[in-house]
């Protein structure tokens, strides 16, 4: 017989759409990317810092847990660099470095290898983490005594903070406008507004994240401050004020939107959505923490095995 | 996912920014601004932010060193803290008497104030002299 | 692999391709070696009709048909060289038939003979085996179930194949009589002709109802077919022929028309040959043609670590040989370069949903494939609806972990069906 070429036999389909890991890690960290450099501009060098320490050491402990567990090596795929960076823009910019390091061992090996790795994790990584170092370290995510050595050119104090303890009257020395805009005190990423839904937008159109959570997140936020609003004009802040200031607009595109940590169908992910937005605003409202949207999301991402039974049924299945 | 690209690219991005961020901790830490821009009041029933910079510039309230800090008297740019001299729970020995420091004809009372009684009667009363500021408790301490 | 545009992220390569930009198609001269392939062991066939070293006449008979396999056919006049077992695809025991090829050999006369008169027992016995492969063997046997619908295939189940959708526009006259024969062999009233909707117009008469498919994979599939253009859904784990049709391509009936105007069985095969930089063109070769022949007449190189591919890009088989033959279900075959060859990883799913949103049948892919890594294969059949799945490809070819999930379906099918052999044959 003739010399035979060597063929590469695989099985079908032999077209992929050119969809990865690390093209969907990558985009999302460009897109986190516009909000983060808000940060920069705001709070400086210190914001660049936890940053930049807190993407290297959440590839390092990825690197370091695949090294002694003898896995595979898995920081290629850029998610534990994604993990790091939206742990970071979560934190104020005057987080200690030992801060940094510890938040992104927790969010890493304890958010997510320990579950088995990528895709297997329950909880958003980052936001474990952040939860987990906001009961260790209370103190470090008071924004008020984290910035008191910073100057702004407007009211330093946490906007929902203001709303917590004083009130809506007091909130008067803020502008939906500034807010929108960032200028206002919060996690390093996730102040500015406008930076945070042009990022969305375009993870939403480029399809790396589900509108259908994000928006489904902001109705829940909007009607259930309106009613609240409604209910006690004094006392509870307006929607747009809740849909503005804290973690709201970072976790309806960066946090509720982990793919392993959502829902994949149409109904689920809507239900998902809303009531992490009713959650969020209830804990704001009368739970006994300023911002509520990490609580909502843990509390979300602890249901969503659930929500995502109600599935539609298969064309063709027999009962 | 495993190619030597992305790889080499991911390795660099944890160093170059493993550098970026130690040089950004060492080089930028923020040192407090003397005076103060804004002080963190620890206390038990509720810290107190207190904006100083508002109590001092002259588009706030435009108030003279003195007319707070009160010791001692003769030097404007000496500013201590009260805790300089009433070291609260620390190792520094605190004045065994207050003929330690003070003039006898300085001593109205014998019996030396609390520190939250000292501050508040600081910020209360200026406050309802002005008319302006919270007097309140839930105007300035927040749990 | 395919790369996404900014402006068209939900994959725009998915439309079906339209023949109007192919031309007509470029014939392959007869080679001097062909091979046929039957789809059983050589050791159960019954009724072989020639031994190694018999000279064969064009259109002479090499297997009968039974309930297994269609006729063999041998499509030019030779010799026969051998008669060879080897393992198909999954481990199935085929038969391979080698023949030396003379294009001026004496023509078999006995279909010639049969064909005054078309009858179900005409067509089984000489036409099962021609270009197109007709699905005979569901007619006249009353364990099958009853077909009342037969549906012409104008359309092709695979992005870039167009063997079908230009059969039915260019070979009206050969149809038209294949779909008269049809009629008057089965019995089947309904004859419904498929196309695609872009160019239902400008069909002239052929004899049956024509009925639009969505330009759009997976449209053109079978079973989709059933479902949005006939509401008819067929049930997991069942055929179309469970819901009473039968699919022929237009090729086939064109070849039925062409058979009893010529009195000989159609021995030409027309396939769409995709080139490495994805381009198409149609090409017409005698069955049992060696792809290695095609390849050479269009000047097609093929080196180490390069993929050919009988049929499309999403539902076809690579192959690890360039002397695999034409046959006569080879409607497309696609040549892809060794640096076009997507790999899979062995990553676990993520969860990211895009499965889940293209799937046609709806099946929890996401969930599917979780107990399929873990061969849970029996709970993914009992709760996620494996038997839903049409075999479309499209979970894979979105998969941003990059498994091989259409493969792990089929696996998985194929480890159950042994399992229920097994435990036929053992009680």
């Amino acid at each position: 017989m003739a010399e035979q070429k060597k063929l590469i036999v695989s099985h079908a389909p032999f077209w992929h759409d050119g969809s990865s890991i690390h093209e969907r890690s990558y985009h999302i960290m460009g897109a986190a990317l516009l909000p983060a450099l808000a940060g920069f501009v705001l709070y400086g060098m210190p914001a660049v810092g936890v940053m930049s320490l807190s993407i290297s050491f959440a590839i390092f402990w990825e690197f370091a847990f695949t090294a002694v567990t003898k896995r595979p090596l898995t920081i290629a795929d850029g998610n534990a660099a994604l993990i790091g960076m939206l742990f970071g823009m979560l934190l104020p910019a005057a987080t200690p470095w030992w801060a940094v390091v510890t938040g992104t061992f927790i969010a890493v090996i304890i958010g997510k290898q320990i579950f088995g790795g990528i895709g297997s994790n329950a909880f958003n990584p980052a936001v474990l983490a952040v939860a987990i170092l906001m009961v260790a370290w209370k103190e470090r995510f008071n924004f008020d005594a984290a910035y008191v050595n910073y100057s702004f050119g407007f009211a330093a104090q946490y906007p929902l903070g203001v709303l917590k303890h004083f009130g809506v009257p007091a909130t008067r020395i803020f502008h939906l406008g500034d807010l929108f805009f960032g200028r206002q005190t919060g996690g390093l990423g996730t102040g500015c507004g406008a930076a945070l839904v042009a990022a969305g937008a375009y993870l939403i159109y480029r399809g790396f994240i589900r509108w259908e959570i994000s928006l489904s997140f902001l109705a829940g936020i909007f009607l259930t401050a309106q009613i609240f609003n409604l209910a006690d004009p004094v006392r509870f802040g307006g929607p747009f004020f809740h849909l503005l200031t804290g973690y709201t607009l970072f976790a309806a595109f960066f946090l509720l939107t982990e793919d392993s940590s959502s829902p994949v169908n149409l109904i689920p992910m809507l239900i998902y959505g809303f009531c992490g937005g009713v959650l969020t605003i209830l804990i704001r409202n009368i739970g006994a923490h300023i911002d509520g949207s990490l609580y909502a999301v843990l509390a979300m991402n602890m249901v969503n095995p659930l929500l995502d039974k109600i599935r539609p049924k298969a064309i063709g299945k027999v009962l | 996912m495993g190619s030597p690209r992305a790889l080499r690219f991911i390795c660099s991005l944890a160093i170059v920014l493993f550098i970026v961020g130690v040089l950004s901790y060492s080089a930028f830490s923020r040192k407090a601004p003397d005076p103060p821009l804004r002080m963190m009041f620890k206390v038990a029933v509720g810290d107190v932010l207190f904006d100083h910079h508002a109590h001092m510039s002259v588009p706030g309230y435009g108030l003279d060193c003195k007319d707070c800090h009160h010791h001692p008297a003769e030097d404007d740019t000496d500013t201590r803290a009260c805790s300089e001299c009433h070291p609260a729970k620390t190792g520094k020995t605190p004045p065994q008497a207050c003929g330690d420091c003070h003039d006898a004809d300085e001593i109205e009372d014998q019996e030396m104030l609390k520190t939250g009684d000292a501050f508040h009667g600081q910020c209360i009363s200026c406050h309802q002299d002005f008319g302006a500021g919270p007097v309140e408790c839930s105007g300035c301490h927040v749990k | 692999m395919t790369k996404r545009s900014i402006f068209h992220p939900a994959g725009h390569r998915l439309v079906y391709a339209s023949a109007n930009r192919y031309g007509d198609p470029v014939k392959i001269p007869l080679p001097a070696t062909l091979t046929l392939y039957a789809e059983c062991a050589s050791g159960d066939i019954r009724a072989l009709a020639a031994k190694p070293g018999d000279a064969l006449t064009a259109g002479q008979l090499l297997l009968a048909p039974d309930e297994n396999v269609p006729a063999l056919v041998a499509p030019a006049a030779g010799k026969l060289l051998a008669v060879e077992d080897f393992a198909g695809d999954f481990g199935r025991s085929c038969t391979a038939f080698r023949m030396a090829a003379d294009a001026e050999g004496p023509q078999d006369d006995t279909f010639a003979r049969r064909a005054e008169k078309p009858s179900l027992e005409v067509l089984k016995r000489f036409l099962s085996g021609i270009p197109g492969a007709p699905p005979l063997d569901l007619f006249g046997d009353a364990a099958r179930g009853r077909i009342d619908t037969l549906v012409v295939c104008g359309v092709d189940s695979d992005l870039l194949v167009v063997t079908n959708q230009y059969v039915m526009a260019n070979r009206a006259a050969d149809i038209k009589r294949g779909v008269e024969i049809l009629r008057q062999a089965t019995g089947v009233d309904q004859i419904v002709g498929v196309v695609l909707r872009d160019r239902i117009q400008g069909f002239g008469h052929l004899g049956m109802e024509l009925r639009a498919v969505e330009p759009r994979h997976p449209a053109a599939m079978p079973a989709k077919i059933m479902h949005d253009v006939f509401g008819r859904t067929v049930p997991a784990g069942s055929e179309c022929r469970d819901v009473g049709a039968a699919f022929f391509k237009a090729e086939a009936v064109a070849a039925i028309g062409r058979a009893f105007d010529s009195g000989r069985p159609p021995a030409s095969k027309l396939m769409t040959l995709i080139d490495k930089r994805g381009r198409g063109c149609l090409v017409e070769a005698v069955l049992g043609t060696p792809l290695k022949v095609i390849f050479e007449a269009l000047d097609i190189e093929i080196h180490d670590r390069d993929r050919i591919i009988i049929g499309g890009p999403m539902t076809g088989s690579a192959v690890y040989s360039e002397d695999f033959p034409v046959q006569t279900d080879t409607d497309a075959v696609m040549v892809q370069d060794g640096a076009d060859v997507p790999l899979y990883s062995s990553y676990p799913c993520i969860n990211c949903g895009e499965c889940v949103r293209i799937c046609p049948a709806r099946i929890p892919v996401n969930m599917l494939v979780r107990f399929l890594e873990a061969a849970q294969y029996e709970t993914a059949a009992a709760e996620y609806d494996l038997y839903a799945c049409m075999e479309c490809g499209l979970c894979s070819y979105v998969c941003t972990a990059r498994i091989p999930i259409f493969q792990y379906i089929r696996l998985a099918k194929h480890e159950l069906e042994h399992m229920q052999s097994l435990e036929a044959a053992h009680g």
